[in-house]
């Protein structure tokens, strides 16, 4: 999770305006990796839910970081979608709309880390 | 079990006390760490998979320009690092898992040095979108990747 919520920022970032010559339109070929760090996330969680189902099932953080991910993926499908294939999507600076999108999927994430940092200390 | 005199130490200092005493310092620097680390997997990460080939739209050295986010994530990991060796140091010193890790992060940073202490890195600069990487350089892209991760790996366990 750590690459795919990392390489998710390092594209706002970009989004956002930091290092402006990266190309846009390229970086929609990162999005496959992303989708199997995705993979590998959902598979050791399965697992992990499995080995100790009462910990995850019962503590209310657990579904609320589970919906901070949809959401966050969301975002990320919506940007691949629209920002990095916009007609115009090049070396100039990205329209407003854009750069909200990536400003939400930075705070997304971050809720994300926290949710699940906080996993471990809510658990009764 | 007696306690050696760097432990006797580092249980001593003001920072140790402060991780003891106020139970929020811990969950928060967890919360930080994690952050730093997605920030150094990802921007590191991108460019080692640009190096490697994918997105050859994208000049190298303009991907590279993510990295400095990267060497932040990096800093803000020694900072919290540094918080939970003084909270907990047996935890860690002790800890096999915590070895690997260090390890790891050894030979992450050994590759570094050959990849910015070489001319490689200069190399790298040159090139053009949609332009293979050399062998050498994709081979130390593939060992950046395959030593940051196994960071986080170990550190899980």
């Amino acid at each position: 999770m750590g690459f795919l919520a990392g390489g998710s920022v390092a594209i706002d970032l970009r989004i956002i305006g930091f290092a402006p010559s990266i190309p846009l339109k390229p970086m929609e070929r990162f999005f496959p990796l992303l989708w199997l760090a995705l993979a590998l996330s959902v598979v050791t969680g399965i697992l992990l839910v499995i080995a100790y189902p009462t910990k995850a099932l019962t503590n209310p953080v657990f579904y609320l970081k589970l919906a901070l991910v949809v959401i966050a993926l969301w975002l990320v499908h919506r940007i691949g979608a629209t920002v990095l294939r916009a007609p115009d999507a090049g070396h100039k600076a990205v329209a407003t709309r854009g750069r909200m999108l990536a400003l939400a999927s930075l705070a997304a994430w971050t809720a994300v880390i926290t949710a699940g940092r906080l996993l471990a200390y809510t658990n009764r | 079990m007696e306690l050696a005199p760097w432990e006797i130490w580092v249980r001593s200092t003001e920072l140790h006390l402060f991780v003891i005493r106020h139970e929020w310092v811990w969950p928060l620097c967890e919360i930080l760490h994690y952050f730093g680390l997605s920030l150094l997997l990802g921007t590191v990460g991108l460019f080692d998979l640009r190096v490697l080939g994918v997105a050859k739209g994208i000049p190298p050295r303009a991907i590279h320009r993510l990295i400095p986010w990267g060497v932040g994530g990096y800093a803000l990991n020694v900072l919290t690092g540094i918080v939970f060796f003084a909270g907990h140091p047996d935890q860690y010193f002790y800890n096999n898992a915590f070895r690997f890790k260090a390890l790891f992060m050894v030979l992450a940073g050994v590759n570094l040095l050959v990849f910015y202490g070489t001319s490689l890195f200069e190399d790298m600069k040159t090139l053009a979108p949609g332009a293979r990487a050399g062998l050498i350089t994709m081979i130390i892209a593939g060992t950046s990747l395959s030593m940051w991760s196994p960071c986080w790996c170990v550190a899980a366990c």
